[in-house]
């Protein structure tokens, strides 16, 4: 009789690092990063008394005179015309209010989502008391980011490719892995449709 | 009645340290996949594991609508030699709170909050200590902006000599001690928490003690943070077709 046992693959590293890489500078929170005279302060960093300070780990980036540190994780977020998947976690008068794995959650009004069956028209006072028939607390929803305030993320679904999202799976990543491409939405040649949204889900 | 010396003649600690030696470090980050931060943190044989998650929408809303911390320190039932039932100390959550209050900066996200947990799994000594070594580093695994690594520290006196970084049985017992805690290893602190009756003369050098020990158990976090830095640019790095 024979008998094979076999064990779990070992796994390959998938990504190669650019040797480009090996130049950028890594911070700790607290470390000076340069003098302030020369320089303006961005997103992760703070200004010290007489120097620009970092209060994230990531590597710094310099875009002329500004230098930002980017931490290579942390919670997604949005930028203007970014694909999202979000749930459904309030339905309020006029909007959903959908949590996107950010800092806040993103507001999709009832204006800017387009009807089931692709109507295109003024939403009255009986779709509002008709908003739960589409969506519901719980459901998923594609949509794209519209605008980015500093107490609010607005969202849109007015295409024919956003909307509640049916069947299917959901798999949570790090935000941190999605780059920002052309084309979120794929279609695998053997029938499956995959998103890929910018938020990690 | 017969008093436990914890010190011999030869002024080594019976675990084997000097009055002035930290214990050993070791952490372990990504413990939680799904907390935005979590590190398992060892300080010698005290274990705490620390979650953050944040900032995320808050229902709470505060005066000036800053961000909201709240802080969570709690002890297993086993975590002690005496089997207990899981406490969770409000004093300790609260000092915590207050160290991560004047650390995180809490108007770049209004209306949000963060919650960090900190788990006692094994308390040899310094919990307090610990967990706000854990939190410091957690916090920056959840890429919350922060204006610099916290590093804390328990020390006491026992019979004259001012012992750093207690472990259980030198924290037992009426000696006095503090739990100081410092900002980037600098000679400035950030909270002091005081128990017992200590002689005024001695509280400076208890003071410089616990900066001394602190500028090492800084470098120890920092060089943590490092590594995890190093090990999260790996995975997130990609060739660009």
């Amino acid at each position: 009789m024979k008998i094979e046992i076999t064990g779990p693959i070992k796994r390959t590293k998938p990504f190669e690092t650019d040797k480009e890489d090996e130049d950028i500078k890594i911070v700790v929170p607290g470390s000076i990063i340069s003098n302030r005279t020369d320089f303006m302060s961005g997103h992760g960093t703070f200004y010290g008394d007489e120097d620009i300070i970092a209060s994230v780990a990531g590597s710094v980036r310099q875009v002329n005179k500004l230098l930002t540190v980017q931490p290579f994780k942390s919670r997604y977020s949005p930028d203007v015309g970014d694909v999202i998947v979000g749930r459904v976690v309030e339905v309020q008068q006029k909007r959903w209010k959908v949590d996107i794995n950010s800092i806040s959650e993103g507001l999709l009004a009832l204006a800017n989502v387009s009807l089931p069956g692709g109507e295109l028209r003024r939403k009255s006072a009986e779709d509002e008391m008709r908003m739960r028939m589409y969506m519901e607390e719980g459901d998923l929803v594609v949509a794209e980011v519209l605008n980015v305030q500093s107490d609010a993320i607005q969202l849109q679904a007015r295409t024919l490719r956003y909307g509640k999202l049916g069947q299917g799976l959901l798999v949570k990543v790090s935000p941190s892995l999605m780059k920002r491409r052309k084309t979120h939405f794929h279609d695998l040649h053997f029938g499956a449709k995959i998103i890929l949204a910018r938020n990690g889900w | 009645m017969k008093r436990f010396n914890t010190y011999d003649a030869y002024q080594i600690r019976y675990d084997g340290r000097r009055f002035d030696q930290i214990r050993n470090i070791n952490f372990k980050f990504g413990l939680y996949p799904h907390a935005d931060g979590s590190v398992y943190y060892e300080q010698g044989c005290t274990k705490v594991i620390c979650a953050v998650y944040g900032p995320r929408q808050s229902r709470v809303r505060t005066p000036d609508d800053l961000c909201f911390i709240n802080c969570q320190f709690s002890l297993s039932s086993f975590a002690t030699q005496n089997k207990k039932k899981a406490q969770r100390s409000m004093e300790a959550g609260r000092l915590l709170e207050r160290t991560l209050k004047s650390v995180i900066d809490r108007s770049a996200y209004p209306k949000t909050r963060v919650d960090v947990f900190c788990e006692i799994i094994q308390g040899d000594g310094s919990n307090l200590a610990s967990c706000i070594n854990a939190a410091s580093l957690a916090l920056v695994d959840a890429g919350i902006p922060v204006k610099g690594v916290v590093s804390a520290v328990e020390c006491g006196v026992t019979r004259g000599y001012i012992c750093t970084d207690l472990n259980n049985t030198e924290v037992r017992g009426n000696a006095p001690k503090i739990v100081l805690a410092t900002l980037d290893g600098k000679r400035e602190s950030i909270m002091v928490d005081y128990k017992n009756c200590l002689h005024i003369n001695q509280m400076e050098r208890m003071i410089e003690a616990g900066f001394d020990a602190n500028e090492k158990i800084y470098a120890c976090l920092r060089e943590a943070i490092l590594l995890r830095t190093e090990e999260l640019r790996k995975i997130v790095a990609v060739k660009e077709l």
